[in-house]
């Protein structure tokens, strides 16, 4: 049934027209195409080709190595070390489940909040599972990392603290780093890096932190690595060396054995942090790899508080350490002269109520150094309410108390030395001149920190400088120095008057803190025992029917050698009596310690024949007979003198009396 | 009329290689060396040695191609005419076995296997509808143009392969059947006002349309209006695609460079993304040197339209030529983001030998044709 040929020919004249339109819009649609092709290929060229540059090259970051902390010798208190940290990228896993449920057979992992991270992060991100993997976790992933699609193994430098809980409130510690810092960082830092959060890692992050390297990879869809194409080496972080002396710190920490409180040494003439005690400490280790919930609470909820830093946040009733600041203040307003004879009964009248002397039978006749060497509290009671409150706080503030030391260290409390005005808006209550019996003797509303206290000890050992405290070389060299920066306005015949004092409270038959006598140096310092709760007048207690954590804390504050002054240091022990008894000892360890590696300090020969006069034997009759061995921790060496005690430890608390308005 | 064989002594006076349309053979033939060297370079960089050697399969399945292409040559196109119904309901029983027996494969059955390699029936319904058209509308004998009655049996004729292609299902290809029944019908000549009123309806059918196609060939028209909306998902074809496309700039990343491709970011890269592996390597100039040539192919092929001797040889190239125009032109269309993601291959380009064979049958029906007007009746 073939057309014939004049059919054909008029059907093909009736279509020429028809295959144009065809040809047309054959045309048209090519030129479409074409424009299309110029748009992605010309004009989105860069967009596009940098899209698929981004696609083929995946920039790895490479963490530089954290800088080492030192000593002041160059030994290591903290470094890095390797750790395998174990991750999945979501994109390049198909099955999550089974495979978190593989590696589970063998590593720790939480399948859960895993795969709860997997469905919120974007495919990419890597969801880690494991930060710190044993050797054999490691063996058992990089066997079947053909049947582990996406799981990636990595080593991450991490922070090491070789000391464990060794000075953790000076170095501090590090944590993942949060949003808000990530965001504020600029680049500089990435989604679960560690950022130091407190102490010198914190204050020190900018030093210590390296510069991130890059390394630019070649992958393909399935996210494996083919070649490398770039690589720019990280930047290790500074070493940071420190003021600190370890075998000083090391011996400090040990001589607090399972006390709680704070210690702190430095030189007093440049500042220099060498120990730095707060106890009890924390293994920032647990930090590095990110602390468990569980951890975390049982450190935050410990009543012992060991995250807190006490040299710098403690804030303490000073007790009879405060009595070098009120006898300065007495000597510079003019209250008081070193002849000037107070008589101590026992008891100090004030008004119609009776303050006591811890020494309930009296002092007898005390000028200013038997005041300060006995720790006389009628006899500060008298100036005390003689100075009054502006003139002590005048002084008190010279001596740094009361205000902030300027140690770098992530913040401090200033402790306070209260005022009419600080009275009225805290307490809305008006100065009573009771009052100033109670903060002549260190108790009442006066509180400083441990640091204050060890700088008021520098500032009497230097003759009247206020020093900074340094924990760093770095800062110590960045600072000029000379014999008088920070000279305060006191004079030195005052300053000398009470560093005598001071030497005699060690020296002198009936000091308080005659347990240092016989040590290889020369120390002077003062003893003083603060209670943490007032106790009513005519109910003395014993030390022993006291609730732990009411009991008097220890202090003492000291500096040596009494010529040429190397260390002060000032040691708190909460709630564990006598300050000469329990604080004494731990500040002659540390001072011990640090004054024996200084070739230029002499040991003084061993006291054989005693050079002080008999101490009257009705008072101290131990005192003459007793020595007391070098380093020597007397709590743990149950004196062998028991009548010793008596001067010092005497049942009532020291600063027994009450303060309040009736 | 007898059935002859293919003789060249047949033709008048002139000498076979003088008729023989060369140039449409060369073209078809520079087609398939482009499709071959970039199916080599898609799977350059595979581990697998079976993906490695597509390219040499895709030659095999040329060299089949050019025998089926001469077997075509060798029988005179007007037999078609006569076994027109037999291969059309062969045609449609293979779809429907097909769709009972066929294998699946990516969510579709669209394979039936023989002999170990795997066929792909819907590929070749499109020649067998263009021979059951031709056939149809030169039934028609009218001098004026067709109205809606002369469709139906057209019509029916483009309907049950649509719905079982459709139902595989290969929208694809079930379009482009569409396409092909439009233009042949369109070709034919019909009446304005047929024209103004299935535009019309169609305008107003259009958006119940929607609601027929399934849930994930909605999703793929939405893809393609804004594909960064799911960019690991239904977006990802098309924007690795553009990006494979984009980066290739004027001058391409170089013969055998390219990363999209390489690095397997794209998807079907050897079958219906290869236009991008193409122009990742080898950049704008090259690519729309080859548009160029798909566009001389295709008028090429127009132009045996109006030379045919008669109206069944100009129906089945017309057909053959917007079989061709239409997989071209959707398939680079899709590569560049302009129409949803369909599977539809590259004429002479894609890998594949259903599509191969089925488009070297389309050119051998065209010199067929154009070798037609030649020879003696």
């Amino acid at each position: 049934m073939l057309r014939t040929r004049p059919e054909w020919e008029d059907f093909l004249r009736k279509r020429r027209g028809k295959i144009r339109v065809f040809g047309a819009a054959l045309a048209v649609a090519c030129l479409v195409i074409m424009i299309r092709l110029w748009h992605l290929q010309v004009i989105e060229y860069s967009s596009l080709a940098g899209r698929a540059e981004s696609n083929r090259i995946r920039q790895l970051t490479l963490d530089g190595q954290r800088g080492l902390i030192v000593d002041r010798d160059g030994k290591v208190l903290v470094d890095t070390r390797p750790s395998f940290r174990l991750s999945v990228v979501p994109e390049d896993t198909p099955h999550p489940k089974s495979t978190l449920e593989y590696l589970s057979k063998k590593i720790k992992v939480d399948i859960n909040s895993a795969l709860a991270r997997i469905k919120e992060v974007r495919s990419f991100t890597p969801v880690v599972l494991n930060r710190d993997m044993d050797r054999n976790s490691v063996a058992f992933v990089e066997e079947r990392r053909f049947e582990l699609p996406g799981v990636a193994l990595e080593i991450k430098p991490t922070r090491h603290y070789p000391h464990a809980d060794f000075a953790a409130h000076v170095l501090g510690y590090l944590g993942s780093i949060t949003a808000q810092a990530l965001t504020e960082a600029e680049g500089k830092y990435a989604m679960g890096d560690f950022v130091g959060q407190t102490g010198l890692e914190k204050e020190y992050e900018e030093i210590l932190r390296g510069r991130k390297g890059l390394k630019r990879v070649e992958v393909d869809a399935a996210g494996r690595e083919l070649a490398t194409l770039a690589v720019e080496p990280p930047k290790s972080g500074h070493q940071l060396k420190l003021t600190m002396d370890f075998m000083t710190q090391k011996a400090a920490e040990a001589a607090f054995a399972d006390y709680r409180g704070a210690a702190v040494a430095l030189d007093p003439n440049t500042g220099e942090v060498l120990a730095f005690v707060s106890k009890p400490s924390f293994d920032p280790n647990l930090f590095t790899i990110g602390i468990s919930p569980k951890e975390w609470n049982s450190l935050v909820t410990d009543p012992a508080h060991p995250l807190q830093n006490r040299v710098t946040h403690g804030q303490y009733p000073p007790g009879s350490t405060f009595k070098i600041a009120v006898a300065l203040a007495a000597l510079e307003e003019g209250i008081t002269t070193p002849e000037r004879e107070i008589k101590c009964p026992g008891y100090f009248q004030f008004g119609i109520r009776k303050f006591r002397c811890w020494n309930k039978h009296g002092h007898g006749t005390v000028n200013l150094h038997k005041a300060i060497v006995e720790s006389c509290d009628v006899y500060f009671y008298t100036v005390g309410t003689e100075l009054g409150v502006e003139k002590l706080e005048r002084t008190a503030r010279r001596l740094g108390l009361g205000l902030k030391t300027g140690i770098r260290l992530g913040g401090e409390r200033t402790g306070l030395i209260p005022t009419k005005e600080w009275k009225l808006a805290a307490l809305k209550e008006p100065w009573h001149p009771g009052e100033m019996v109670s903060c002549a003797i260190g108790q009442g509303y006066v509180l400083a920190t441990p640091l204050q206290l060890a700088l008021m000890t520098a500032a009497v050992a230097n003759w009247g400088r206020m020093v900074t405290p340094t924990l760093t070389v770095v800062e110590q060299e960045g600072r000029k120095q000379n014999a008088e920066t920070g000279r305060i306005n006191i004079s030195k015949e005052s300053v000398r008057l009470v560093r005598e004092a001071m030497r005699g409270v060690v020296a002198d038959p009936h000091g308080t803190a005659w347990r240092l006598r016989n040590g290889p140096y020369q120390y002077a310092g003062k003893t003083g025992t603060a209670q943490v709760v007032r106790m009513r007048e005519e109910e003395p207690v014993s030390e022993e029917d006291v609730a732990e954590h009411l009991r008097d804390h220890a202090l003492f504050i000291a500096f040596a050698p009494y010529d040429d002054p190397k260390i002060a240091v000032a040691v708190v022990v909460e709630n564990s009596g006598h300050g000469g008894e329990v604080a004494a000892p731990i500040a002659k360890i540390i001072m011990d310690t640090y004054l024996a590696r200084l070739p230029e300090v002499k040991r003084m020969a061993k006291p054989k024949p005693k050079p002080q006069p008999a101490a009257p034997p009705a008072e101290a009759p131990a005192e003459t007979t007793v020595v007391v061995p070098p380093a020597d921790d007397t709590r743990q060496n149950p004196p062998t003198e028991a009548p010793a005690e008596a001067p010092l430890a005497s049942p009532t608390p020291s600063e027994s009396m009450e303060a309040h308005n009736p | 009329m007898s059935l002859k064989g293919f003789r060249p002594d047949q033709y008048a006076q002139r000498r076979f290689l003088k008729i023989f349309d060369f140039p449409l053979l060369a073209m078809t033939l520079a087609l398939c060396a482009v499709g071959v060297a970039a199916i080599y370079s898609a799977n350059l960089q595979s581990e697998s040695a079976y993906m490695k050697s597509l390219y040499l399969r895709q030659s095999y399945y040329i060299v089949l191609s050019l025998i089926l292409m001469t077997a075509v040559l060798a029988v005179d196109y007007r037999a078609l005419e006569r076994f027109a119904y037999p291969i059309y309901f062969i045609g449609l029983a293979t779809l429907a076995g097909t769709l009972v027996f066929g294998k699946i494969g990516g969510g579709a059955r669209r394979w039936i296997e023989i002999a170990g390699y795997n066929i792909q029936p819907s590929e070749l319904m499109k020649i067998i509808l263009i021979i059951i058209l031709a056939r149809g509308f030169g039934d028609i004998l009218k001098k004026e143009d067709l109205g809606a009655r002369d469709l139906i049996k057209p019509a029916l004729f483009t309907l049950f392969p649509f719905m079982m292609v459709a139902s595989q299902p290969d929208l694809g290809t079930a379009m482009i059947l569409i396409f092909i029944f439009v233009c042949m019908a369109f070709f034919n000549g019909l009446k304005t006002a047929f024209l103004v009123r299935t535009a019309g309806l169609l305008a107003l059918a259009t958006p119940s349309f929607w609601y027929l196609l399934k849930p994930y060939q909605q999703k793929r028209i939405l893809t393609l209006l804004n594909p960064e909306a799911d960019p690991m998902g239904g977006g990802y074809h098309i924007i690795q695609s553009k990006i494979a496309i984009g980066s290739g700039g004027l001058w391409g990343k170089g013969v055998f460079m390219g990363t999209q491709s390489k690095l397997n970011f794209l998807p079907a890269k050897h079958t219906d993304f290869i236009f991008s592996v193409f122009a990742e390597e080898i950049g704008f100039f090259g690519a729309a040197l080859l548009i160029a040539l798909f566009f001389i192919f295709i008028l090429r092929m127009m132009e045996v339209t109006g030379l045919a001797k008669d109206k069944f040889g100009s129906l089945l190239v017309m057909g053959v030529a917007s079989m061709i125009s239409f997989n071209f032109l959707f398939n680079i269309g899709m590569t560049m983001g302009l129409f949803p993601v369909v599977g539809i291959p590259l004429p002479f380009i894609s890998y594949g030998g259903s599509a191969l064979v089925t488009n070297f049958i389309g050119i051998g029906l065209i010199i067929n044709v154009s070798m037609g007007r030649f020879k003696l009746d």
